[in-house]
């Protein structure tokens, strides 16, 4: 822990920087104490550039943005700090992703004009100001980037494997209007509930939000996505880019994907992956979900921010080169620097297997290393008036954020709805890091069904078990979906690096719904506009004939250096 | 009685609905309705400091109303450019009269919110809006507080630099981030904005007389009061807004005095709405009380018909001293005589040590002198990234050992003395210099030496620039010429107990949320020298300086 005078700190507020089409952005200035020569770092937020929230407890990190561009400012950086358009105090219409390319070079542009700009500059931001950051480095060009789980707007919002994400009612209601909405005032049980899906929007009392507009294209590669901005992609980031994630983000998936396309493009770019959720990927803290990952875990966002940049954008570089991959190993407890995010030495496959009563976690379901020789099925009924909780009690998103979030999954794994396939213990520390992917052979009697697989960490004696990763598939947004039949199904689950400790068993859960993450699936061919509800009689099949299983990237040589 | 704990209640809401105003600029407002069948009375807020439903949403919606929270013209998401502390009692009669047509609406319409919240409710009801049927303003006063010169006291309130802050551009910026504490002493303050980085558009209104809060253009007129006729409920704490009291006053006067209620208890300015048990250095537990939940009956009452509680006295007041609540059928009690303290030394009243003493006949004739350095003035608590709009009973001594401070106290009281109404500062000073700037502060000094301020508004009772004694308009004084000042000091309902003391503190300033008086008598706002100034407290049958308290005088000892 360093000591920062920020008491100096020289700043402007509401300064009015015009774009090019002559509509007038707001941002803030924050400059060090004394007049000088320095480097400029850009950020750009739709969520309040000087906003006073109430704070989080527990928090080590910096808790008002002010206080972070304060400390910046303290060691040497000039801030500058905008509302985007149509938000806060700047002029104009949000209309997001749209502007954020263009808008974001003209704030650089006129960064870079600063009296006191030494000519090097940098852009910072953590989800949409991560995109906006991305967006605007696409447009006019600096010398490092650091962002944190930035949306990928280009590549489909409000889906995953073709099931509606529900934070992003949450999202429209937040920036509802030029200042942040309310986020706890909704009754968000009830309008999660609320029936058609594609009419949730009027149910939470936002009629002019654009829900409905996102819910007409589904598919991730509609060129509606790519329509939206002209900016954010990798391939025009030559910058430097320190990439931050969290294994529980809800901006994991994006993250990893960008950060594909920005290490294959070259460059020292930088991967860091905690054992975080959204809120603690920007605020860590040591406990998260109910696992102390110990002090270690913990990175001051802030160090990690100016770690990258003094070694980007100042004369004098640390001497330290940060690592291309740096991830926090779970179970393990401990970081890892890797040179790439990799493929694994090994895929694993781990077979699912019972006697046809794999129902809660105390049924009859395995996951072998053998394929098994006999077809069976697990059966469940899947109720959209009680859908399978994502957390205990009522869970919304803003709960998320909350302390109350956990990683236990028992309170969700005595249900009849959830089948839960479980390995045996292993005898050796097993890594298994990258994207694990599920092979489900899946029937429903309805015309429509989500398929959800969980990975978990079983602790010996069952004293505790961890949620490591998730995918989902709706089996409507697959073409070769049929009613009635069982239908193959692949699916990518989120990205993991665990090393499950001898004596640990890995477990696959299998349900319908993960609510409120995902939105109820009602079981009819119109996903979007059913209002009626009915049961549908569920089965997940393995055998030979229909072999349902999980293929692991394992880690062996790695886990065994590490475990001698 | 308990307050409802959160709400497990549904409510239906309209997030950013738009409401349009006479000139056809749209105000922005949050509209959340019981579940079930209406209609139902609403109760509306309108605020410069962005719209957040909160507490009110929970407890108003949970109790059958509709609540409707409304961003002001030009803050927020609402359309149109926000004027600080110009009356907008247009927008309230616009937005109570929509309200009121609403499907959802009875038809009856009340007013809640804190501070700049209650100012908005005062001009709504000053415009009379026919479905208004009554406001609960919380912490602020409109009464014309008589010939106090411009700024209240005379003095450039540096507060409000930290206040345009907060209402630069549209949203409500946060009041930490500027680096307040090396540019609070800036001088010319013509430029302090500049200096700090914020509040460009207003500050300079400010200096240039244009915004006044609590000036003549900004209170209630004789014309006012006589219209007003709707049932008004005060509420504010004693070291908090000192001006909503003289409001309290005026409005007990009024046609509304009848249907109106007054409140006061133990807090500063943000425990209205959540009192605290333990504030500065006192305990004040007895005082910590459900006050959303008295507006709530309030409203009942009269945007209801629930009357059960027609019987109370319409004033509720909080007894600091013996820390008791009391039930009152006025207040201030007109049953006081004003009893008089003089103030009297032995030539040396400086600090905790000096020979200052308050007695009930004036003492032999003579002066106490210390000496003001602008470059070094006293300054109290006052938190310049908080800048809270109080200064909560804090053992005063820190300040006191100070030799620019006089120090004067009475004796041990054998006999409670009871206390109600303002107390006022009868006093003759000279200055060898064309100005300066006198405080005061009334003080209870506890039998283990703490002393404690009974009120107070971040200094700005008790205040008095020198020049500015008998209203607008500089009129200096010449060196050596003894002028008398009456200064009006805190409010209050208090009980100096047996054991303890009654003091004065007598100063040159509060600084920081008032700004220092430089002492050349050059205009504030261009002014950057300074001189060091001597203050002289004269006293004596010639020069009868003395405090004038408000004593209940048909109470006996507890």
């Amino acid at each position: 822990m360093r000591f920062t005078d920020v008491s100096r700190v020289r700043s402007r507020f509401d300064v009015r920087v015009e774009a090019r089409d002559g509509v007038e952005l707001s941002v803030d200035v924050y400059m060090p104490a004394d007049p000088g020569d320095y480097p400029v770092l850009v950020t750009r937020t739709p969520y309040d550039n000087n906003r006073a929230d109430q704070k989080p407890p527990a928090s080590t990190a910096p808790q008002v943005p002010s206080d972070r561009f304060k400390l910046l400012a303290a060691r040497g950086y000039i801030v500058v700090a905008g509302d985007v358009r149509g938000r806060g105090d700047s002029d104009g219409e949000f209309e997001p992703f749209r502007h954020e390319a263009t808008d974001g070079a003209d704030t650089v542009t006129w960064a870079r004009d600063l009296p006191e700009c030494n000519g090097r500059l940098g852009s910072f931001g953590a989800g949409y100001a991560g995109f906006a950051a991305l967006a605007a480095a696409s447009a006019a060009p600096v010398d490092a980037l650091a962002v944190w789980s930035p949306f990928a707007a280009a590549e489909g919002l409000p889906t995953r494997g073709g099931a509606v994400r529900l934070d992003w009612l949450f999202w429209m209601h937040l920036v509802g209007g030029r200042v942040r909405g309310p986020v706890d005032a909704p009754p968000w049980r009830s309008i999660f509930r609320s029936r058609p899906l594609s009419g949730m929007h009027e149910a939470l009392g936002r009629p002019d939000a654009p829900w409905p507009d996102w819910l007409a294209h589904l598919e991730p590669r509609d060129p509606h996505w790519s329509s939206l901005t002209s900016g954010g992609g990798a391939e025009t980031n030559a910058a430097p880019t320190l990439l931050v994630s969290g294994w529980w983000d809800g901006g994991l998936s994006a993250t990893m994907k960008h950060w594909e396309s920005v290490s294959a493009s070259g460059g020292r770019h930088s991967l860091v992956i905690g054992p975080w959720d959204s809120a603690r990927t920007r605020r860590p803290v040591s406990i998260m979900g109910g696992v102390e990952w110990g002090p270690g875990s913990v990175v001051d966002p802030d160090e990690l921010l100016l770690e990258w940049f003094d070694h980007h954008l100042r004369d004098d570089p640390s001497p330290r080169a940060p690592a291309p991959v740096r991830v926090f190993v779970t179970g393990r407890n401990a970081w890892e620097d890797l040179d790439r995010w990799s493929a694994a030495d090994d895929v694993e496959t781990l077979w699912l297997t019972s006697a046809g009563r794999a129902n809660t976690r105390i049924g009859d379901g395995k996951l072998t290393p053998h394929a098994p020789t006999r077809e069976a099925a697990d059966h469940f009924v899947h109720d959209p008036d009680n859908p399978v909780p994502w957390q205990p009690g009522h869970g919304s998103f803003s709960r998320t954020g909350s302390a109350a979030f956990t990683l236990e999954t028992s309170f969700a794994t005595g249900r009849d709805d959830t089948l839960t396939y479980t390995s045996a213990t292993v005898d050796v520390p097993t890594l298994v890091r990258g994207t694990p992917v599920v092979h489900l052979f899946a029937e429903t009697d309805r015309d429509d069904a989500d398929w959800v697989v969980s990975l978990e960490d079983v602790f010996p004696g069952e004293t505790r078990t961890v949620h490591l990763a998730h995918g989902v598939v709706r089996a409507g947004s697959v073409p070769a979906f049929r009613s009635g039949v069982p239908v193959g199904y692949r699916i990518p689950m989120t990205q993991v690096a665990h090393e499950f400790q001898p004596g640990h068993a890995l477990r696959l859960v299998v349900t319908s719904s993960l609510f409120p993450l995902y939105a109820v699936n009602l079981g009819s061919a119109d996903y979007l506009g059913a209002t009626e509800a009915e049961r549908g009689s569920h089965s997940v099949s393995h055998g030979p004939r229909l072999p349902s299983r999980i293929e692991l990237p394992l880690h062996r040589e790695e886990t065994h250096d590490q475990a001698s | 009685m308990p307050a409802p704990q959160g709400s497990t209640t549904e409510i239906r809401a309209l997030w950013n609905c738009r409401i349009p105003m006479r000139d056809g600029i749209e105000l922005a407002a949050d509209i959340t309705v019981p579940a079930g069948d209406g209609p139902f009375p609403a109760v509306v807020t309108r605020t410069p400091y962005n719209r957040k439903p909160g507490i009110w949403m929970q407890r108003l919606v949970a109790a059958g109303y509709a609540y409707v929270m409304i961003d002001m013209r030009g803050r927020g998401d609402s359309d149109g450019d926000f004027q600080p502390f110009v009356h907008d009692g247009d927008d309230g009669y616009d937005t109570i009269e929509w309200v009121a047509e609403q499907t959802w609406c009875t038809g009856r319409v009340g007013m809640v919110g804190l501070s700049y919240e209650g100012l908005t409710q005062w001009w709504t009801a000053r415009t009379r809006p026919p479905h208004l049927r009554c406001i609960a303003p919380m912490a602020i006063g409109v009464a014309d507080l008589g010939p106090r010169p411009s700024f209240d006291t005379g003095v450039p309130h540096l507060y409000w630099s930290w206040w345009f802050h907060q209402v630069t551009g549209r949203t409500q910026q946060h009041y930490g981030a500027p680096s307040w504490g090396p540019n609070i002493r800036h001088l010319p303050l013509r430029t302090l904005h500049e200096q700090v980085g914020t509040g460009g558009r207003w500050w300079p209104m400010y200096v240039d007389g244009e915004i006044d809060y609590l000036g003549k253009d900004f209170v209630f007129g004789d014309d006012d009061w006589a219209n007003l006729d709707l049932p008004v409920l005060v509420t504010v704490g004693w070291w908090d807004d000192q001006s909503t009291m003289a409001t309290w006053v005026r409005l007990a006067q009024s046609p509304a005095g009848a249907r109106s209620q007054l409140l006061i208890g133990a807090w500063d300015h943000g425990g209205n709405r959540s009192p605290s048990p333990v504030l500065g250095g006192l305990d004040v537990s007895r005082s910590v009380m459900d006050t959303v939940g008295h507006v709530e009956r309030f409203l009942a009452r009269h945007l209801k018909d629930e009357d059960e509680h027609a019987d109370v006295h319409p004033c509720r007041v909080f007894r600091t001293g013996t820390m008791r609540w009391e039930d009152l059928d006025e207040w201030p009690s007109t049953a006081v005589e004003s009893t008089h303290w003089y103030l009297t030394s032995g030539g040396d009243a400086r600090t905790l040590n000096g020979n200052g003493e308050l007695t009930p006949t004036p003492g032999e004739t003579a002066f106490d002198t210390y000496v003001f350095d602008p470059e070094e003035p006293a300054r109290d608590f006052t938190n310049l990234d908080l800048f809270a709009w109080s200064d909560p009973p804090h053992d005063q001594r820190y300040l006191l050992r100070r030799p620019d401070v006089l120090v004067y106290r009475g004796p041990t009281l054998e006999e409670p003395v009871d206390a109600s109404g303002r107390a006022e500062l009868d006093v003759f000073v000279s200055l060898d210099a064309p100005d300066a700037d006198v405080s005061v502060m009334l003080l209870d000094v506890h039998p283990d030496g703490r002393m404690m301020l009974v009120g107070s508004e971040l200094g700005s009772c008790g205040l008095q620039r020198v020049s500015m004694r008998s209203g607008p308009g500089s009129a200096p004084v010449d060196p050596g010429e003894i002028v008398g000042l009456r200064i009006p000091l805190v409010w209050l309902h208090h009980t100096f107990l047996p054991g303890h003391r009654i003091a004065l503190a007598v100063t040159a300033g509060a600084f920081p949320a008032f700004a220092r008086n430089l002492g050349t008598g050059e205009p504030w706002a261009d002014a950057v020298d300074s001189r060091v100034v001597s203050v002289t407290v004269h006293h004596g049958p010639k020069h009868p300086s003395r405090l004038v308290l408000p004593i209940e005088n048909n109470k006996g000892a507890e």
